[in-house]
């Protein structure tokens, strides 16, 4: 047997599933436009989103995962970005090239990280995977990977026809 | 599949962190102290204010006073090693209020009421060595940031009256912080002693300044309430004056006679400072 779960095909898929994977994209757009100014509340909403969502399918999983684990490092450097916006501006420190540099290396991977959102967002609507550097790998390894519960989980029969 | 992960991680960083290398090579070398404004943004700024300043306070031509102002010049800029400025220039303002003040592009306006109350020009050296040094340190030019913003600053030849007023009243009233008057202080204790000028002139000045107010100091650029008055004083009567040699260098000010039998001295003088 596979170490991992057998991969989904689009027509196996649930269209709810679909729309919930599609869904833990869309919810960092959603939440991108309200916290602006604070970088953490698209996480927060990912984080929330991804409690109500995980005990779906291994397809929904990977979904949140991927788009949660992807939005933290992210969201920290914008978050760096603002902290030290904010001590040059009040404390009179003026602003260096480095500074200027990772502001405009953050603001530039926060659009190719939003486009490629967009595309996963597509993708899982049609119930396809797509994989984004190191966080796709990371999410396929954590969604996919069978395990010991899981393993029991799968195979435990609930639903028998009537009898 | 760990080492695929670890690959691709390897690679995130390694772009992200050449992309913040390559822009921050790439992009142009910031004053870090001075922040967004340019040089040429700088200068405008400067022209602005001068003007505005120059319509608003009377420039009085005092001929009695001029010969004197560009030898204190002169004799303070040629110590100055790395100075900022390429050249400093003074103007007298027909005003009776004891005040001196700095402003961008490296103008000093002295108010009339200061010149006639210092008696000897060596205080009035004392009192410009003092506003060389808040230019040196842009102290004027952070103080209008901080105060006003760079946005705001650079909209100014919008012709905003109520800024320009603002902007004038902080150049010409308000103090600098603490810690800029005595980095101020510093400097010109220090530029004093380097020109042959008792840095004690910086406390006899003050002093004089106190009893003008009457110990009731309002809040002029030159003296405020804070550091102390006594405080600065006393520090320049405790600067150490060990290596210090004074030099005479026959400043011509109204008022003020120097002994003839030292002629050649005063023509040397007067050629090193029209140099």
């Amino acid at each position: 047997m596979s170490e991992y779960i057998d991969m989904p095909q689009p027509a196996d898929i649930p269209v709810k599933e679909k729309e919930d994977a599609m869904g833990a994209y869309l919810m960092m757009f959603a939440a991108l436009g309200a916290g602006l100014p604070l970088p953490f509340i698209n996480v927060l909403a990912s984080i929330i989103y991804y409690f109500l969502h995980r005990k779906r399918s291994p397809f929904v999983r990977f979904h949140l995962i991927q788009s949660l684990y992807s939005q933290v490092p992210l969201s920290l450097l914008n978050g760096v970005i603002v902290a030290w916006a904010i001590r040059n501006f009040f404390f009179n420190y003026g602003f260096s090239s480095l500074f200027f540099g990772l502001a405009i290396a953050v603001a530039v991977f926060n659009i190719i990280y939003l486009i490629f959102s967009i595309i996963a967002a597509v993708s899982a609507r049609n119930g396809k995977m797509y994989y984004f550097l190191f966080f796709g790998r990371l999410a396929y390894e954590m969604a996919f990977r069978v395990r010991e519960e899981r393993e029991s989980y799968a195979t435990e029969e609930v639903n028998r026809p009537p009898v | 599949m760990k080492r695929k992960l670890f690959r691709d991680a390897l690679i995130l960083l390694a772009t992200f962190g050449l992309v913040w290398l390559v822009l921050t090579l790439v992009l142009p070398e910031r004053d870090v102290e001075k922040g967004w404004l340019s040089e040429d943004q700088e200068e405008k700024l400067s022209e602005f204010i001068i003007n505005i300043i120059e319509q608003q306070f009377k420039v009085i031509d005092s001929t009695e006073y001029d010969e004197g102002l560009d030898s204190i010049v002169a004799i303070l800029h040629r110590q100055m090693e790395s100075s900022k400025q390429k050249e400093y220039k003074v103007k007298v303002l027909g005003n009776s209020e004891i005040n001196a003040f700095a402003t961008l592009g490296g103008r000093i306006y002295f108010f009339k009421g200061m010149l006639e109350m210092a008696e000897r020009p060596e205080e009035i050296a004392a009192v410009m060595a003092h506003e060389m040094g808040h230019i040196e340190h842009d102290h004027v030019i952070r103080r209008l940031i901080s105060e006003f913003g760079i946005t705001v600053l650079l909209g100014i030849s919008t012709g905003d009256t109520l800024l320009i007023k603002e902007v004038i009243k902080m150049l010409s009233k308000s103090a600098f912080s603490r810690k800029q008057e005595r980095e101020a202080d510093d400097f010109a204790l220090n530029l004093l002693h380097d020109s042959g000028i008792s840095p004690r002139n910086l406390g006899t000045l003050f002093r004089k300044l106190q009893e003008a107010y009457d110990s009731n100091i309002p809040n002029v650029t030159i003296i405020s309430s804070h550091p102390s008055v006594e405080e600065r004083i006393k520090k320049s009567f405790e600067y150490d004056m060990e290596d210090f040699s004074e030099v005479n260098h026959f400043i011509p000010w109204p008022g003020v006679t120097y002994e003839q039998e030292d002629e050649e001295s005063i023509e040397v003088e007067a050629i090193d400072s029209e140099l």
